[in-house]
């Protein structure tokens, strides 16, 4: 216990005096999820420009449905012009990749009844962007045909129900995942490279020959990283409140507790990454390979089990059974929209401790069995 | 306190590894017997790639022989390796400081890992400094240390530990003149204090000057062991290098004198 | 001048030797573009044909036309809805579980009400979104079989058939394995010194240590194109297709890039010099552009925030410029766009041999 402090101590005060360290291991994880968070609301808005060639009051109406429609992340267009001289320039330009020309004679042919049509140009470099402006312009006709008085009233009606009390925004469904993310990240990489650290500088053979043991070892260095980790979520989670207006206000010791369960079996991994590598080199990339792809599968994994059906999504779906992780992303994102919890949450945490535990044990194992250093020491 | 007989008892010890791509078996030490009394220094002597390193290892539980008979302070450090900890101490060939904290700071994040109690922490680090002539350092960062500073807070971090069995890998590897007599000293002093010393080297001076018991070895097994005038004896007359009655070293000691060059 | 070239030649060549022997310093560089191209291309590429329930409670004429209409509703890249169950406690049991995010159910008296009902997994407004449109694209084929005379849209495309989003995204993540590979092994090169305590000796140079930087750079650059294989290999499987002429045309934006970034790189390394800090810094910077600046979906269609971010962001315009031209959306590069990314690998270049420059001052005065 005092060894550990001891240790703790240590690794904080060489951080204090060479701090360009700590910097980075704070401002890079947090970078990565603000750049990821800036775009989070890339398919809940899409940019367009029109080019109003009809300018009468129905195609006016078209442009007041276009940017009336919404749902609750936000509107569905960002109209960047309906000037169309401007549209056609941008267009071309570049500037934008998806224009919209009403033409002229739109709206008296909407007022004689005749096939009235928009024409909607695309620049179809990414089929995601194609089917996005494709879905908008289908719900935009649907829309202002309503509004007309010609539309029989026999159209087919839509009657929702909805599994979960409300919509999880998907600011919300991201932001929390970016959170645990950080604390993944932040896990694996401080006590990684704080453990690699000490063979890379040749101070770990004094500190396997303490009689203190391993294990005050390990905890000194989980110590010393937590205190760090916190600093990068808690900076995480301002970030996440700036760009996302993420409810932060909303997590209580629930999802204290699966930051918390989400950060040790992060620093589990970065313990036997650290024991069984010893070098930040390889040590890094492989530590951020862990998270990133605990982030985009685990993170997405109760939006990815919709889709699992046949073909790799399957397989990979397959293997969040393996990787208990998931259910702890969805207890977060639950709390934080105030709905009832979701299930297999407890097995989920126990068996994420579990498997921190067995990677713990088999890292203070392999520095009991196999204490190698390099030549000469 | 039961003082063992022999502070260091290997017998025949083998070790075994595996180098190269082929990742063929090899010996780093092949039957190898060594014993360490205590009031004694004991050298090992051997060139580079000997082995020497790899019998401390040995010692200290790092390296499990595949062989042979191993105990220290009586107690073996395969299974025992714990209790052993607490009454050894080593120097590493290689110092371990951290460069960012300052000698003080090094020798109480020591003290403290390795369980020394906060009462005795602070008379023994104070007198670990003054014993390797680093008090006027104390606060300044290692690693604005000379190579013989260094080398002299490693000696200084196991020397505070007060060990029954010191052991010192390669002790003045590229130290100056002054920084290796003052090491010199500390260890006969260990001695005298009636502690067992184990120091590797490939300085023949150096074992020549402190060893009471000398084992050569080469290439991972024993050569030849004895004191000085065992060893001395065993060479022929016709083979022996003249030896000045003044060294070499007596001359540069007494042209640049004795003081520390911190 | 000519010593200086074999000093350059001779640092090249002892950079490409450590990377033989070292394969780890490739290796690692390589994994990083292609797990995570392929995980995204799995995950993100899956969502095409929506697997749903449909359960027609109705049994008639009427209710199948609209089952029909159900499995025909199209998108310009294909199928909405791909109808994985049509049993009604089935769907029920999975729509709970979250195995399916809809059930679509017409009801008996469809033919009287008019009205179908949907159920829906709402796991976040982004795919419920997306769903909500797909049934509303159903709703206006199903009413304008009926109807002739609705409001239509034509969609126009620029080309034919559109890019998938995976070839989309593969082909990014070519480019990003190249600047990343570029910057990444650079700097690694050049941090071998410092971690190896050999600094002073390549500081001690007479022709100074400007030339260990242009060294790193250079290796890295040429190693960069071998770090990339792997993630070009993984893009091809997910169906990126590219010409050869539009290959020639993008490596005249994306070449001076990659010399660019491989400049990046030792500057990064000549400041945070060792491996721990380096590589945590030019990785997540690479993956955040990967997924922010470009890579993923076109600047042009982010959000205002990130657009505005990314016009003070290199790594955009890298993607922004050449993949029009790999996709043959561009006819050839714009010559201020050519200029401007040879004129970053000079300045990249030049910086680099300026911060080995100063780094070996730095090394000298310390004297370690
Ligand atoms: N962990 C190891 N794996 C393989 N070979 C080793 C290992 N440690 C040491 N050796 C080899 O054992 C021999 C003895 O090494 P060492 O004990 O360090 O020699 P010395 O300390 O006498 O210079 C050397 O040839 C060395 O290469
Ligand atoms: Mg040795």
């Amino acid at each position: 216990m005092h060894a550990a402090l001891a240790l703790a101590k240590k690794d904080l005060l060489v951080s204090f005096r060479a701090p360009l360290f700590v910097i980075i291991s704070i401002v890079v994880p947090v970078a990565f999820t603000f750049l990821y968070a800036i775009v989070v609301h890339v398919s809940t808005t899409a940019t367009i420009a029109i080019a109003d060639e009809d300018q009468t009051p129905h195609s006016a109406d078209f442009i007041a449905v276009m940017s009336q429609m919404h749902n609750s992340d936000g509107d569905y267009y960002e109209i960047l012009t309906s000037d169309p001289d401007q549209a056609r320039d941008m267009y071309e330009g570049a500037d934008v990749g998806a224009m919209l020309v009403i033409p002229e004679g739109f709206g008296r042919s909407v007022d004689e009844g005749e096939d009235p049509a928009v024409t909607l140009s695309l620049v179809n470099i990414n089929a995601d962007g194609t089917k996005n402006q494709h879905l908008r312009i289908e719900e935009a006709l649907r829309q202002f045909q309503q509004t007309l008085p010609s539309t029989p009233p026999d159209r087919l009606a839509i009657l929702e129900s909805t599994e979960l009390e409300r919509d999880i925004p998907v600011s919300v469904y991201l932001g929390s995942a970016l959170l645990l993310f950080a604390a993944l990240y932040a896990g694996i990489v401080s006590v990684g490279v704080s453990i690699a650290r000490e063979w890379e500088e040749r101070t770990a053979k004094a500190l396997v020959l303490s009689p203190s043991g391993h294990a005050s070892l390990v905890a000194g260095k989980w110590a010393a990283a937590a205190i760090m980790s916190v600093v990068t979520i808690a900076v995480t989670l301002a970030a996440l409140g700036w760009v996302l207006g993420y409810p932060w206000h909303m997590l209580s010791w629930r999802s204290a507790g699966v930051l918390a369960i989400v950060w040790i079996y992060g620093a589990a991994l970065g313990t036997l990454l650290g024991v069984k590598l010893r070098r930040a080199l390889p040590l890094v990339p492989v530590a951020v390979l862990i998270a990133v792809a605990h982030f985009l599968v685990s993170g997405y994994e109760s939006y990815i089990r919709g889709f699992a059906h046949g073909g790799g999504v399957e397989l990979l779906w397959a293997s969040t059974h393996w990787i208990p992780l998931a259910p702890l992303f969805d207890v977060v994102r639950f709390e934080v929209t105030s709905l009832p919890q979701p299930e297999g949450a407890i097995v989920a945490a126990l068996g994420s401790l579990l498997l921190a535990a067995a990677a713990v044990s088999f890292a203070v194992w392999k520095l009991t069995k196999a204490l190698r250093f390099t030549q000469g020491q | 306190m039961n003082q063992p007989q022999v502070a260091v008892d290997v017998t025949e010890v083998t070790v075994e590894f595996s180098r190269g791509r082929k990742r063929e078996p090899f010996r780093a030490l092949d039957r190898v017997d060594l014993d360490v009394r205590p009031s004694e220094v004991s050298c090992l002597l051997g060139p580079n790639g000997s082995g020497k390193t790899t019998l401390m290892n040995v010692l200290t539980g790092l390296v499990t022989p595949s062989s042979g008979r191993v105990r220290v302070l009586d107690l073996d450090p395969a299974t025992q390796r714990r209790d052993l900890l607490r009454r050894i101490a080593l120097v590493p060939q290689e110092t371990s400081l951290y460069p960012e904290l300052t000698a003080r700071e090094n020798l109480t994040f020591h003290a403290r890992y390795y369980g020394m109690s906060a009462r005795e922490q602070r008379t023994r680090i104070d007198e670990a400094l003054e014993l390797v002539q680093l008090g006027a350092r104390a606060d300044d960062r290692a690693g604005t240390f000379s190579g013989g500073m260094q080398r002299r807070l490693a000696l200084g971090k196991a020397l505070m530990m007060r060990p029954e069995l010191l052991l010192l890998d390669e002790p003045t590897l590229g130290v100056d003149v002054q920084s290796r007599e003052a090491i010199w000293n500390r260890i006969e002093d260990v001695a005298r204090e009636g502690r067992a010393v184990l120091l590797t080297t490939n300085y023949m001076e150096e074992a020549q000057r402190l060893g009471d018991q000398i084992t050569i070895i080469d290439r991972g097994v024993n050569v030849v062991r004895g004191n000085l005038n065992e060893l001395t004896s065993q060479v022929p007359e016709v083979e022996r290098v003249e030896v000045p009655l003044v060294s070499l070293q007596d001359v540069f000691l007494h042209f640049t004198g004795r003081g520390l060059r911190n | 001048m000519l010593t200086h070239l074999h000093a350059l030649a001779a640092v090249f060549a002892r950079n490409l030797r450590i990377a033989w022997r070292r394969p780890e310093l490739l290796v690692q560089t390589m994994a990083v573009p292609v797990v995570v191209l392929a995980l995204a291309s799995v995950i993100f590429g899956a969502n095409d044909a929506w697997p749903i329930a449909v359960v027609d409670e109705a049994e008639t004429a009427h209710s199948r036309q609209f089952v029909e209409t159900v499995t025909e509703t199209r998108g310009p890249t294909g199928s909405y809805f791909r109808i994985v169950e049509t049993e009604a406690d089935a769907a029920a049991e999975l729509l709970h579980a979250g195995r399916l995010q809809l059930v679509v159910t017409v009801p008996a008296d469809f033919s009287e009400t008019g009205a179908v009902e949907i159920a829906t997994y709402n796991i976040n407004s982004d795919a419920m979104k997306n769903v909500r449109l797909r049934v509303t694209t159903t709703a206006n084929a199903f009413d304008g079989a009926t109807n002739a005379h609705q409001v239509a849209a034509i969609i126009d495309r620029v080309k034919p058939v559109d890019v998938p989003r995976t070839a989309f995204m593969g082909g990014s993540a070519v480019i990003l394995a190249l600047l990343l590979g570029a910057a990444m092994i650079a700097a690694n090169l050049y941090a071998v010194d410092s971690e190896h305590r050999t600094e002073k000796e390549i500081a001690l140079t007479p022709l100074g240590s400007y030339v260990a930087g242009l060294g790193a750079a250079a290796a890295g650059f040429v190693l960069a194109a071998v770090a990339a294989i792997p993630t070009a290999l993984v893009a091809l499987a997910f169906g990126t297709r590219v010409g050869m002429q539009e290959l020639l045309l993008a490596a005249a934006i994306v070449l001076p890039a990659t010399a660019a970034a491989a400049g990046v790189g030792v500057v990064v390394a000549a400041y945070l010099r060792t491996h721990r800090m380096i590589q945590p810094a030019l990785i997540m910077a690479a993956l955040g552009s990967y997924f922010a600046s470009g890579g993923f979906i076109s600047v042009s269609a982010l959000p205002p925030l990130a657009r505005a971010i990314n016009t003070w962001w290199p790594p955009s315009y890298v993607f922004e410029w050449s993949n029009p031209l790999l996709h043959g959306f561009a006819d050839r590069p714009g010559l201020t766009e050519v200029a401007a990314v040879v004129g970053a690998a000079v300045v990249a270049m030049a910086l680099a041999a300026l911060a080995a420059q100063r780094a070996g001052h730095r090394t000298i005065n310390h004297g370690q």
